[in-house]
């Protein structure tokens, strides 16, 4: 049994009186220890898969297909189950910390708050605890920083609490949506680090979610590429680079201007990217795509396994990479 | 996140919206049409002269003609009511009004100049804040005088300081607004971004606030004149007539001072509600 | 170098006890381009915009084509005049733009402070759009209806409006998707090669101001801790900070640093 697994997960949301399918036939399996990455631009509905894991689909919304956490389904979980599950075996960290965490509560009341509440933990075995997870994140001076406010904290270590109020209930799996989007790259590069080690060494699940290719491949097994709320593409992170074989992979990778070398012009995905409201006969992508042909715009392509790659793109074993 | 970039769009198409009024909102639309109908019509309307006192029927009961009866001096009711909406309207219009404009270019100052500016207007306006309006209207009358006018004035000063306090801080929203910004940059004077861009971009804000405001201004301009500070007698006035109707009120006559109260209260609570359905409407709070 | 375009010399700018910006000097060539590096708190956005006179500086000297610009426009005609020298594009989209106006109508505004003449400007509107690949089918549109990237062109295409020498780009492109960024980016280039623009790069973005930036300055805290040409900065870094910033960059074989703070 895989700890997360997500059957033809499709979400359909209210938009102005009518009901319209954002995320289309979504499927992938989670090992223990495992962590996948989703990648994609706005619109994909990377987010949006990351939430209905958690059971925090919109409210407007139907979600169709099985999400199940250790092979128990999230959409059956009942109210208390479900506080349960949020509390205790899934993690979750956001972009903006600060809008995370109540302004007027101190530091250590936000963090013993769900075990003491939802787990009947005392609040000196939580306060104990606090301190040493705060430790754990490399936050110095621990109970001093129990007693300050979410202000007097910068981001980057706002997000460090963040991570460690996480880490209080031993979860098996961490959700993290873009959670170093809003950070400087320093402070990015030093918390992620921190994700990282936290996860190895205590044997985490991982789902993170983010824009940025580059950083999805450093800290993930394996690679999701999501395109207007499909998979386009799932692979073995080590692989993005070399062996990728969707067109929308390789022209992501490819837009990113370069660290070590400067290009006249930088390799541009023509248009906007696509949502998945945009209802097309055949592969979303075409429209952007260099390699679309006839059947790209006729047909919708599937999921197909190719070396070791998923790929969802009809002409994915005929685009040679290392000559165009 | 693509939802919410679609759904999020400020003033989208915020006339087509308009018809959410609801049932309430346009009842309430329609009550205010009638009120203004008689306020601009009433004296034209009226079978009888407001004014006319004849004390025979002094505290007479609706007889044919005359539908709700005459007051303590034997005036018709219905003709003193319909004449009276004029200036139980007109008063909280001019409150209105000038309480808006002060407050407004108050709030933009403060907004606009930010730094020392902002900090002492905002000083003065928490200070005025907690001076009570009715005090000031009392002083101001003993000093001037009882009048419609220095009840105005004296409840424009009350107002100013809150309405002021909310723009203030939309004001200041929009002020940080990367396009205000860029249009500086652009060449663009202060009074052409103020007036061109600003004002226009807080207008559905500062009208709610307004439509919500003249509810109040109906009430206490009434409360005013019923403490004899506001209309004086022998004019028509809604508020006034609450007053005269106090003493008839205790030797069982209530139907002076019930039926202007009615007017009094259903004019505040429409403008109330279409004050609120129309802050809904264009998405401010 | 020929004679700046931009020279800043010791610029300043203090909040309370705050030093925002501590002694700053850079020079910008005309067509030129030079690069403001730093993280938040770096005081990088507070040059920007003490350049276009959004604020005051505290001390130092801005001179733009010899005139003296170190404070910011005493009256209307002097903004105008200044308007034709400097503009800013800022970085989130969504507020760039006043939600009432359309496109064309912003578009045509920002030229009337330049054109007299009603139908040149509605030309000249309509050429903008073509410059920065907008459909004349958006000039009817109010932002509402663009895409982030959409009304990031719209933003340009405005600041291009007075026909200025030199174009701040406050991190214009960090708000965008990868894809349109680099759409974004080689706009830029091309706006560069057809009218000779120059540009100062705000960015936290090491790889874009790589892309983009003949020279560049590194900020931290309010100082300049490095400068140079972007190649020889980049490819050999002297100041340690430069060289963290670089080595906080993912790509590949990069792991996150563990480095505490």
């Amino acid at each position: 049994m895989s700890l997360v697994e997500i059957e033809s997960f499709t979400l359909d949301v209210q938009v102005v009186e009518a009901s319209a399918r954002v995320i289309h036939e979504v499927s992938f399996k989670l090992e223990a220890g495992q962590s996948i990455g989703i990648v994609g631009e706005s619109g994909s509905g990377k987010s949006l898969t990351l939430r209905a894991i958690a059971g925090l689909s919109p409210e407007n919304s139907v979600v169709g297909g099985k999400i199940s956490f250790q092979g128990e389904e999230v959409s059956a979980m009942d109210r208390e189950r479900l506080m349960q599950y949020r509390s205790s075996q899934v993690a979750m960290i956001f972009q903006d910390p600060r809008s995370a965490i109540n302004p007027v509560r101190k530091v250590g009341d936000f963090l013993t708050e769900n075990v003491v509440t939802n787990l009947g933990w005392s609040k000196s075995d939580a306060k104990t605890k606090a301190i040493e997870v705060l430790t754990e994140v490399g936050i110095s001076n621990p109970e001093k920083q129990l007693k300050a406010f979410p202000s007097e904290l910068s981001g980057g270590m706002l997000q460090r609490v963040m991570i460690a109020s996480n880490l209080l209930c031993q979860p098996d799996l961490l959700l993290a949506d873009e959670p170093t989007t809003a950070l400087d790259v320093t402070t990015q590069s030093s918390v992620m680090a921190l994700i990282d080690q936290l996860r190895l060494s205590r044997g985490m699940a991982m789902i993170f979610v983010s824009h940025n290719l580059e950083l999805a491949t450093a800290v993930c097994d394996k690679i999701l590429v999501m395109y207007a709320g499909r998979i386009v593409e799932l692979l073995p992170a080590e692989n993005l680079r070399e062996k990728s074989r969707h067109p929308y992979t390789r022209a992501l990778l490819d837009a990113r201007p370069r660290l070590d070398g400067r290009q006249n012009r930088l390799n541009a995905i023509p248009g906007q990217p696509a949502s998945g409201l945009e209802w097309t006969q055949g592969c979303t992508f075409a429209a952007r795509c260099a390699f679309a042909q006839d059947i790209c715009r006729s047909e919708v392509p599937v999921l197909r396994k190719i070396q070791e790659s998923d790929v969802a793109c009809h002409r994915a074993d005929e685009i040679d990479w290392d000559v165009s | 996140m693509s939802i919410g970039q679609i759904a999020i769009g400020r003033n989208r198409g915020y006339r087509k919206r308009l018809s959410k009024l609801g049932l309430l909102g346009w009842l309430a639309v329609f009550v205010l049409f009638i009120f203004g109908v008689i306020a601009i019509f009433g004296s034209a309307l009226a079978p009888h002269d407001p004014n006319k006192i004849d004390l025979a029927y002094s505290y007479v009961g609706p007889i044919p003609g005359h539908p709700l009866g005459f007051d303590e001096l034997g005036r018709d009711l219905f003709s003193r009511l319909l004449v009276g909406a004029r200036t139980s309207l007109i008063g909280p219009i001019v409150l209105v009004i000038s309480t808006t404009l002060i407050g407004t270019s108050i709030a933009i100052l403060a907004a606009w100049r930010r730094g020392w500016t902002d900090a002492g207007l905002s000083a003065g306006v928490d200070i005025a804040v907690a001076f009570p309006g009715l005090l000031l209207a009392i002083l101001l009358s003993t000093v001037f005088g009882a009048s419609l006018w220095v009840a105005i004035a004296a409840l424009t000063l009350a107002y100013t300081p809150s309405l002021a306090r909310l723009l203030r801080s939309s004001a200041l929203r929009e002020t940080g607004m990367d396009y205000v910004k860029a249009l500086k940059v652009l060449g663009f004077s202060d009074s052409q971004i103020i007036f061109k861009h600003l004002l226009p971009n807080l207008a559905p804000f500062i009208i709610a606030q307004a439509i919500i405001m003249f509810g109040y201004a109906t009430l206490d301009l009434g409360g005013l004149s019923f403490l004899g500070i506001g209309v004086q007698p022998p004019t028509a006035d809604w508020g006034t007539m609450v007053a005269a109707g106090a003493s008839g009120l205790l030797q069982g006559y209530p139907t002076q001072t019930l039926a202007a109260g009615s007017c009094l209260v259903l004019t505040a609570l429409s403008f109330a509600v279409i004050g609120d359905r129309l802050a809904r409407i264009w998405g401010v709070e | 170098m020929s004679t700046p375009l931009i020279k800043v010399s010791n610029l300043s700018k203090q909040y309370g006890d705050l030093l925002a910006v501590a002694d700053v000097s850079f020079e910008l060539p005309p067509s030129g381009s030079i690069g403001i590096v730093g993280e938040s708190g770096s005081g990088k956005t507070t040059v920007a915009k003490i350049l276009v006179g959004l604020e005051r500086a505290t001390s130092g000297k801005i001179e733009v084509e010899g005139q003296d610009w170190s404070l910011p426009a005493k009256n209307s005609k002097e903004r105008r005049e200044r308007a034709k020298y400097l503009q800013i594009v800022f970085q989130d989209p969504y507020s760039s733009l006043d939600p009432r106006q359309s496109i064309g109508t912003a578009l045509r505004e920002a030229l009337s402070i330049s054109m007299k003449d009603s139908d040149e400007v509605i030309v000249r509107a309509s050429e903008l759009a073509d410059l920065v690949g907008l459909p004349q089918r958006i000039l009817e549109l109010r932002p509402a209806k663009l895409s982030g990237g959409q009304r990031q062109r719209v933003a340009i295409a405005r600041a291009l409006a007075s026909n200025p020498k030199a174009l701040i780009l406050d991190e214009s492109v960090a708000a965008l998707d990868v894809s349109i960024q680099a759409q974004i980016l080689n706009l830029l280039v091309d706006i560069r090669e057809q009218t000779g623009i120059a540009y100062i790069l705000v960015s936290h973005d090491l790889a874009v101001v790589r892309h983009f930036a003949d020279s560049l300055i590194v900020m931290k805290n309010g100082n300049v801790v490095e400068r140079g040409q972007t190649e020889a900065v980049m490819d050999q870094p002297n100041h340690e900070y430069t060289k963290l910033l670089l080595a906080s960059v993912p790509g590949p074989g990069w792991v996150p640093g563990k480095r505490s703070i």
